[in-house]
């Protein structure tokens, strides 16, 4: 097990108010798998993702516990991080040009990232950033190891991102929203270069995304957010088929089909994402619940095993226990 | 190679020729406002008690008594000859008068610059990182304190302090009258020492702004996604501060430095006059209160020469610092 996150909880404090981006959520990402993390915007999914590199701000409250390879990196200082990110966890952004520095050369970031890793000296560095840049299929790489980053289109960028990445050889991912700023040809060629080199690397890779397609396509196990509380975990596959949740069932609902006609698409969830600042009582998802009942406004329900998944809806449970 | 020189020349000449026609404009302007504003050179150089007459020959013989644009023809005519006239006051050429003060000036524009720069940037900088810390809320208040104090008390102050309680340095002066003849080593030393309260006086005065801005600047910089990008590489955090933030804080520092080009020579005139420091400022003001016209259209012309040249540099130099400008 490389990766194990247990109970962690990320609040930030602004003006008065704390606002919970994620609340008490666990999961593990085994060796060589991918994990997929879906949500809408502000389900605390790159928060999630930042906490485990952690990478947030220093007004963010964390607690819980995240384990790398059985040690607990939470709380470490940047100084003490520095071994682990990069060598252990790579990280890809979803604006790729925004994660480069803008100033310097290509070359000069990549370059700089395996001298530190390598330890080579930069005449080796640079041979082995060609070499990356056409392990990620970008042509003229010796020429284009000196052009700066705004020189490149947005797929280029993710490739440049992911070249970088790789030459740390991290053994865990972590992707947010990799693929959400480019188009979709582009997205698969990123996806197909992601999936190789996980084989090749023998990576692990969370991915993050609010694509279902693209969670389902990759990935071996899924992760569903809503409100920084996780409600449903299991194989996308029987996710896919059967999704228990309600909020998994309208996800899936919502993604469009070029065989239904307009008029089909109903099951379009009512309303927005409730502010955090004002957590609905009970189940995070009742206001926008279309099966919700009266318990759900007045207990939680927790995260349980489900005939080989976890939900967190007293619909799911109970239907199981009255089954029993 | 030939064609990219000739691309050169073309850019230089399309740049140039608006400039000409800005330099001319500036200059009929000033030149109008300056003969329009009450006051006349001839009362200012004669003595009270001389007569009419002799007061009506002088404006004769300066040419003040010809209507206002046969005067600016006649300027401009000469100037384009490169002959900038004679100060009313000293009767020295213009360009000579001010070759004498340039170098005090320059002495104390280049250094507190210098000074300035190689404080603020790291000071900014670091107070950035270490935002609402000690240290942060230490820099933000001494600067603010130092910004706020008039550069008038203040240098006499330094003065009070360390020349007269301390007798460590010289009040006021840029050399002794005794050393024109001694070694450049010795004149060094003393226009050093000299120079060490004016420097003072402007250091604590200006360090605030430029702290300020890098602080904010490096605040922005540091919430990118590149910074971010940077850590999760694993670099040290030296590195993601003196490298990556330190460059991109350092870009709007081009703009600023052409900016100030023209401040670099025409001095500071209250620094200058509390220190009895013989520069540009203290040539200015004594000219402005003569209505030495030639010597004030000197200065003016040069100072709008150099506005433009520092425009110009800045931006050829931003496209040499910013990649993304081509």
């Amino acid at each position: 097990m490389s990766l194990k996150v247990e109970n962690l909880s990320v609040s930030f404090s602004s003006g008065g108010h704390t606002v919970t981006a994620v609340d008490h959520i666990s999961f593990e990402i085994p060796d060589k798998t991918i994990v997929g993390l879906v949500g809408e915007s502000g389900s605390g999914k790159s928060v999630t993702a930042m906490s485990v590199m952690q990478l947030l701000p220093p007004q963010a409250v964390l607690s819980g516990s995240i384990l790398w390879k059985g040690q607990n990196i939470m709380g470490l200082s940047n100084t003490q991080l520095r071994s682990i990110r990069g060598s252990e966890m790579g990280l890809i952004f979803q604006n790729p040009l925004a994660a480069l520095n803008p100033v310097f050369s290509v070359g000069n970031q990549m370059i700089e990232t395996i001298v530190l890793h390598q330890n080579v000296s930069t005449a080796r560095a640079r041979d082995i950033a060609i070499e990356l840049l056409q392990k990620v299929q970008i042509p003229d790489a010796a020429l284009r190891l000196d052009h700066y980053p705004h020189q490149f289109s947005l797929g280029m960028c993710q490739r440049l991102m992911i070249a970088i990445t790789l030459s740390m050889r991290p053994k865990l991912l972590i992707a947010d929203e990799p693929t959400a700023s480019l188009d979709v040809t582009v997205q698969a060629q990123i996806l197909t270069l992601l999936n190789d080199l996980k084989e090749e690397l023998d990576m692990s890779i969370l991915l993050i995304s609010h694509d279902l397609g693209v969670i389902a396509q990759n990935c071996d196990e899924m992760l569903v957010m809503y409100l920084g509380k996780l409600i449903e975990k299991g194989k996308p596959s029987e996710l896919f088929k059967h999704p228990m949740h309600p909020y998994t069932q309208a996800l899936i609902a919502a993604i469009p089909s070029p065989f239904s006609k307009r008029s089909e698409v109903t099951h379009v969830l009512k309303g927005d994402i409730p502010s955090p600042l004002h957590l609905p009582s009970g189940c995070r998802f009742h206001p926008r619940c279309p099966k919700a009942f009266a318990l759900c406004s007045e207990k939680e329900p927790r995260l349980e095993p489900v005939c080989g998944r976890e939900v967190a809806c007293f619909l799911a449970t109970e239907a199981t226990s009255n089954s029993r | 190679m030939n064609i990219t020189n000739g691309l050169y020349i073309k850019k230089f000449l399309r740049r140039l020729i608006p400039s000409l026609f800005t330099l001319l404009g500036i200059s009929l302007v000033s030149f109008m406002l300056m003969h329009l504003a009450p006051g006349d050179p001839a009362s200012m150089m004669l003595d009270p008690k001389l007569s009419l007459q002799d007061k009506a020959l002088l404006k004769h013989n300066l040419g003040l008594d010809q209507p206002l644009w046969t005067q600016y023809g006649h300027w401009l005519g000469h100037v384009l000859r490169g002959q900038w006239g004679y100060s009313y006051v000293s009767g020295k050429p213009v360009l000579r008068a001010i070759a004498e003060r340039l170098p005090a000036t320059m002495i104390l524009s280049v250094s507190s610059l210098t000074l300035i720069l190689m404080l603020t940037l790291p000071l900014g900088l670091w107070s950035g990182y270490r935002k609402d810390t000690g240290f942060d809320k230490t820099v933000t208040l001494l600067s603010f304190v130092g910004m706020a104090m008039p550069t008038f008390w203040l240098g006499l102050v330094l003065m009070l302090i360390f020349s007269l309680k301390l007798d460590w340095l010289p009040t006021s002066g840029f050399l002794e009258p005794g050393l024109e003849t001694s070694s450049f080593w010795e004149q060094s030393v003393a226009i050093a020492q000299h120079l060490i309260l004016p420097l003072m006086t402007i250091l604590i005065g200006s360090l605030a702004g430029l702290t300020r801005y890098y602080r904010f600047e490096t605040i922005g910089i540091l919430t990118q996604d590149y910074i971010q990008a940077a850590r999760a590489r694993g670099l040290s955090e030296t590195r993601i501060l003196f490298k990556h933030a330190l460059k991109n804080a350092m870009l709007p520092m081009v703009t600023l430095l052409g900016l100030m080009l023209p401040e670099l020579v025409s001095g500071t005139f209250v620094i200058e006059y509390i220190f009895s420091w013989p520069g540009m400022g203290q040539l200015g003001i004594s000219a402005v209160f003569a209505r030495d016209y030639p010597v004030l259209m000197g200065m003016l012309m040069m100072s709008s020469v150099l506005i433009i040249v520092g425009n110009w540099l800045s931006d050829v130099a931003y496209r040499w610092v910013d990649p993304r400008i081509s």
